[in-house]
Parts: C-alpha cells; structure tokens; sequence
C-alpha cells in the first residue's frame, strides 16, 4: 500500500529526525514514499501503531516541529482528522505517524513523540503501610 | 498489556511481569468489545501477542482476581501490582420494567453475545431469559437507548446484511440468527451538541447502503440555542457529528423524493427519556416469560428540554409536552448508557459513587482524596472509568507505569520479604502457579492459549473467517490442555 521502492538499498531518501520522549534525538534516512510510522519501527523508536496504519487508531500521533514543514504537507483527511481529535495532547501541528509519506518537500522534517503527564510526585507524599 | 510492554521496555531483564486474566483469553475487549467489522482495530492483538511471547511475561488465564485468587495472595508475591480489569458493570436507566422485561438488556450482553463472549453466553444463559438471538430473528424495531460508540456499533450491527459480516470474527451463533430488525431507533436524554458519539464511527453507520436514516425531533438539528452552539464551538468532534447528523437527514429528504426506497430505517431522537418498559399486554412484570409467540416491548418516552449552561446541560421534562410518546411492538430494547466499573476484590480500595478504583495518577489510594497504598496500582477503565480509545490507554498505561517507576527509584514499593513477615503465610513460599493448581483452578497458560488460537483461526479458516470463537469456556479449557479441537477431528 505504502510506497514504490520500500526495501530497494538505492532508493531516494530524506532527512528525518525523531525527538523522542526523553528528549533524545534520533536522525535517521527516511527512503521516499515511506511513512513515518514504518520509518520509526526499522529504526527502533518507540512509536506505537496499534491498527498498523489503517487510520484506526491514533496512537502514532506524532508533532511536527516546523509549521512551514508542516503547511508543505498534504493536508489531513477526514478520517484523519476524526482519529486526531481523539489523541491526546493534541497540537496544531499534529499528524498521525501513519498518513505522514516521505517526500522531497519534507526533507529535514523533525517529529517529536507527544508525551504523557509526567507529574508523578505528589504533593506531601507520605507512603503508610496498608 | 500495554502497562506491560512500558515495564518491560523500562526494566529490561530485571523484571518479570505475571498476566492474571478473568478470562480464558486474553485481550479483553480487543477481542470482546470491539466490534467484529472493525477488523483494523482488533489489529492492535498482533503488538499484543508480541508483549505475551515475550519470555519475561506470563500468563494465568481464567483466574478471577477476588474468587479464584485474593489481592493479598498477589501482594504477598509481587513488588507491585497493576490493576487493570476493565469496567464491567452497566449503568441503569432507571425505568420501571428495565430489570424484569424480557427483551431489555444491557448493550454489554448485546456485545458481548455478537463477539462470542463466553462469559456473556453463560450470563444469558442463567438469566432464563431469551437469547438475544430469538429477539433478533423477531425482528422488526429495536431501540438503543444511548447516543455513544457502544450504541452506533450496536444499531450498526442490527441494520448491517448480514453478508457483510460473514467474513468477520463475529460469532457463529450471532451471524447465523441474522437480523430481523428493519428499524432501529436510537435514543438520547439530551441533544446533538452533547451526544458522545464520535464522527468516523456516526458517519459509518450512517452511511450503511439500504438504511433510510430519519432525525427527530424536526428541526432540532438545525435549531440549536445559543449554550448548545457554545457546547459545539468547544469541540470539533461534535461540531463534526452534528454536520454528518444533518448531512444525513438531508439525503434522506433527497432519497424520498425518488422512488429508491432503502428497505431499512434508523430513527435517532434527540431529547427523550424513556419512562417505562411494558409487555404489549400492559404487565410491567413482563411475565409470562417471553417467547418468540409472545408479545413485545412498548416502550413509553417523554420528552426532554434542556437547562443549564454549556459544558453542563441537563435534559429535564419539557412541560409544553404534555403526551407522552409510545413505541409499539419493540422486540428488542438494549440499554447503552454508559458502563461501570465494580469491584471486584474486598480489599481493593473502591469509589463507589464513580465506579473506579481511586488513585492519583494511577496509584491506588485509601479511599478518594485518601493516603497511597504502596505497591499497588491502577490502569484504563478502572482507573479513569469507561471512556477512552486504545490510544488513550496507551497513554494512561504510561502514565501509571511512570508513577511505579518513580516510587521505585525511591524504595516506595513493597518488599517481598517485608511483605512475607507481615502476612504469615505459610503458602507464601509458593509461586501463583502452585497456589493455583493447590485451589483446583484451570489455568490457561501461554501454551493453553497458543492451542486455543491456533484451533479457533483453524475452524475460522474453513469457514472463510480470521477465527470463529469458542463460546463454551468448558470446550475452550479442553482445547488449552490440549484436547482435540473440533478442527483436527
């Protein structure tokens, strides 16, 4: 479904870094016609794709850092902007990892991976045996 | 699974990770909730099956957390637990005939018949009431009481061909009574601007071939007041519903004009209430019990206005109707207003009042507002209540397993040798397996689940499915064991 050349080693490719959770940056090639949530898995980041990129799900929402990069992609779909809403954190800048196709107007592009709420001390904090 | 697959990503080799499931499946309502035309949803199971290969996981299927084992046979084995069992109660109309009616039932059963639920069929079964089955093969009207995801897959499935399922998963027993039903009729207390339904899956239903899709009431779709309009602009999804709403009542208008008469009809009302359940003869009772030769349901509606401002409206009797609405000859009522967790374990912690365990940030406290109690924790449905997609669980999941991991880094678990001391036990020496096989209990393993796969995507095959079900748990414990499935015979 995805992409003309996927496994050829002489494809084109692009630039494409990967922010992850931690803040880690991963820089990785990125052949052309590939999606960004199969670009994670052959590069081992952590982005998780539950429906396997059938628009099912949103778990592999990830953000877009440059908004001219962002504005140079094809806009998002209806079905794509259904399962958007329902990610969390959502941002102006978001896509799904799945719909996003490598492609020449994106090289560079740079992706953060949205993280969950971190808050976990909690005030006054008094651990009591139950 | 996912609180899983984030333990193991995080500890490596330094973790081992114990699956105690009710079922003798695993997966909960990946394989029991989602409906079975949503194929690319139930996808999710292959990430799933890698976290269950993984050698550090085990599994303990068919073991109920509060009969078969007790959360202090679990504390006194583990640094930590994580409960994550799901919301498994249904919410209440509140309607006289609700409990007593044949032919109402709780969009749970509904479900969990149409995706093979073994539990579900057992539930049915020991109610004396009529299978679901009979009630559809009746036919005729049903009506969904609710106006969430869980009510458009239930309308979904009633009005879908059944053609259109037979290549699914759905179960052998709900494909072969077909449907009946020529009407569904879709109810929700208050109106479009607050409806739960989300656009992808409304347009889906909406959009299925020989469905006639007629609004109600007229004008309100169009003729929203000004909090309503307040309730929309803060949502796209709804804003979204509402267009795919009046989308479709305007192509029925079109359709109606034409002589191409879809041969089945959604009905969705907004702003009704139901008031009461009756067998056609006027009994309440419903008695004698229903059979297919007996009458149905009537079902009496008032209607609703709205009060209150955006983000909290609430529907309230709208006096300037003064008749009450009345839907005859109804052979099926499903109530999906929403599911509710119960507790399941003495000793867990339990809010009653919202059906959830109560925890900050997935650590399990005392009571609501309450003190941390160590080592013990909460994930999905019965950590925030049931609402949310896979990916919202994803991310609580994580949330929770961060909240473990940071009171471990500060010794905040339990352990084991403390927890040993304190609970003397001479037992306590065993492992869960042992305690298990002592108490006579059948525990599905890995390898009993393996088995119980491989036969179900085997009998599936033959019959041009991804796998068809095994819906007696008696059956389904032999083929663990590795008895002969009904696929090698």
């Amino acid at each position: 479904m995805h992409g003309h050349g996927k496994d050829d080693p002489n494809a084109e490719t692009i630039d494409v870094t990967f922010i992850e959770k931690d803040g880690t940056e991963t820089k990785v090639k990125a052949p052309i016609g590939q999606s960004m949530l199969e670009v994670a898995h052959k590069n081992d980041i952590e982005l998780e794709g539950a429906c396997e990129g059938s628009l099912a799900c949103s778990t592999c929402h990830v953000i877009i850092e440059d908004e001219k990069v962002y504005d140079a992609l094809p806009e998002p779909d209806d079905d794509e902007n259904d399962m958007l809403d329902l990610a969390f954190g959502l941002t102006e800048t978001s896509r799904l990892g799945c719909q996003v196709i490598a492609a020449k107007e994106i090289d560079g592009l740079r992706l953060s991976l949205p993280r969950a709420t971190r808050n976990f001390a909690v005030d006054g904090f008094v651990p009591k045996p139950h | 699974m996912y609180a899983t697959s984030f333990l193991l990503s995080h500890y490596g080799d330094r973790v081992t990770v114990d699956v105690v499931e009710r079922d003798a499946t695993p997966f909960g309502l990946v394989r029991s909730g989602v409906a079975p035309d949503h194929a690319s949803t139930k996808s999710v199971t292959n990430r799933f099956d890698g976290i269950l290969a993984d050698a550090r996981v085990a599994f303990h299927g068919n073991v109920a957390l509060g009969s078969d084992v007790a959360l202090r046979d679990l504390r006194a084995r583990y640094h930590a637990i994580i409960l994550a069992h799901g919301a498994d109660g249904d919410k209440r109309l509140g309607v006289p005939g609700e409990e007593t009616m044949p032919g109402v039932y709780g969009a749970r059963e509904f479900v969990g018949w149409y995706n093979g639920d073994a539990r579900c069929a057992a539930t049915l079964g020991a109610t004396g009431r009529d299978p679901v089955g009979a009630r559809i093969v009746l036919g005729h009207t049903a009506c969904v009481f609710g106006l969430g995801n869980v009510a458009l897959d239930c309308a979904r499935m009633l009005l879908r061909d059944a053609d259109d399922l037979a290549s699914t998963d759905v179960a052998g027993e709900a494909l072969g009574a077909g449907s009946g039903v020529e009407r569904v009729v879709m109810i929700g207390r208050r109106g479009v601007a607050q409806a739960a339904f989300s656009p992808k899956e409304l347009r889906e239903l909406l959009s299925l071939p020989n469905v006639r899709v007629r609004v109600e009431p007229p004008g309100h779709v169009e003729g929203l007041d000004e909090e309503d309009a307040k309730d929309l602009d803060a949502s796209r999804p709804r804003r979204r519903a509402r267009e795919a709403v009046a989308k479709a009542a305007a192509n029925t208008a079109a359709a109606d004009a034409t002589s191409d008469r879809p041969t089945k009809e959604l009905v969705i009302k907004f702003l009704r209430s139901p008031t009461r359940f009756e067998s056609e003869t006027g009994d309440p009772d419903g008695t004698p019990p229903m059979s297919p030769s007996t009458p149905s349901v009537r079902v009496t509606l008032r209607a609703n206005a709205l009060e209150g401002a955006s983000g909290s409206r609430r529907a309230v009797p709208d006096a300037s109707v003064a008749e009450p609405e009345v839907l005859r000859d109804v052979s099926l009522v499903l109530r999906s207003v929403g599911y509710k967790g119960i507790r399941v374990d003495e000793d867990v912690p339990f809010d009653d009042e919202n059906g959830v365990v109560p925890n900050a940030h997935g650590r399990v406290l005392t009571e609501r507002g309450g003190e941390i109690v160590r080592g013990l924790y909460a994930a999905g449905w019965i950590k925030r209540g049931p609402t949310g997609i896979i990916g919202t669980n994803l991310r609580c999941a994580e949330e929770t397993v961060g909240a473990l991991i940071h009171d471990d880094e500060r010794g905040r678990l339990r352990e084991v040798c403390e927890v040993c001391e304190e609970e003397e036990d001479d037992d306590v020496a065993l492992s869960l397996s042992e305690v298990l096989r002592r108490r006579g209990v059948k525990v599905v393993s890995k390898e009993g689940w393996a088995r119980i796969d491989a036969a179900e995507r085997e009998i599936g095959r033959m019959a041009g499915k991804p796998r068809e079900k095994f819906v007696d748990l008696d059956e389904m414990l032999r083929v663990a064991e590795g008895a002969d499935a009904r696929a090698v015979d």
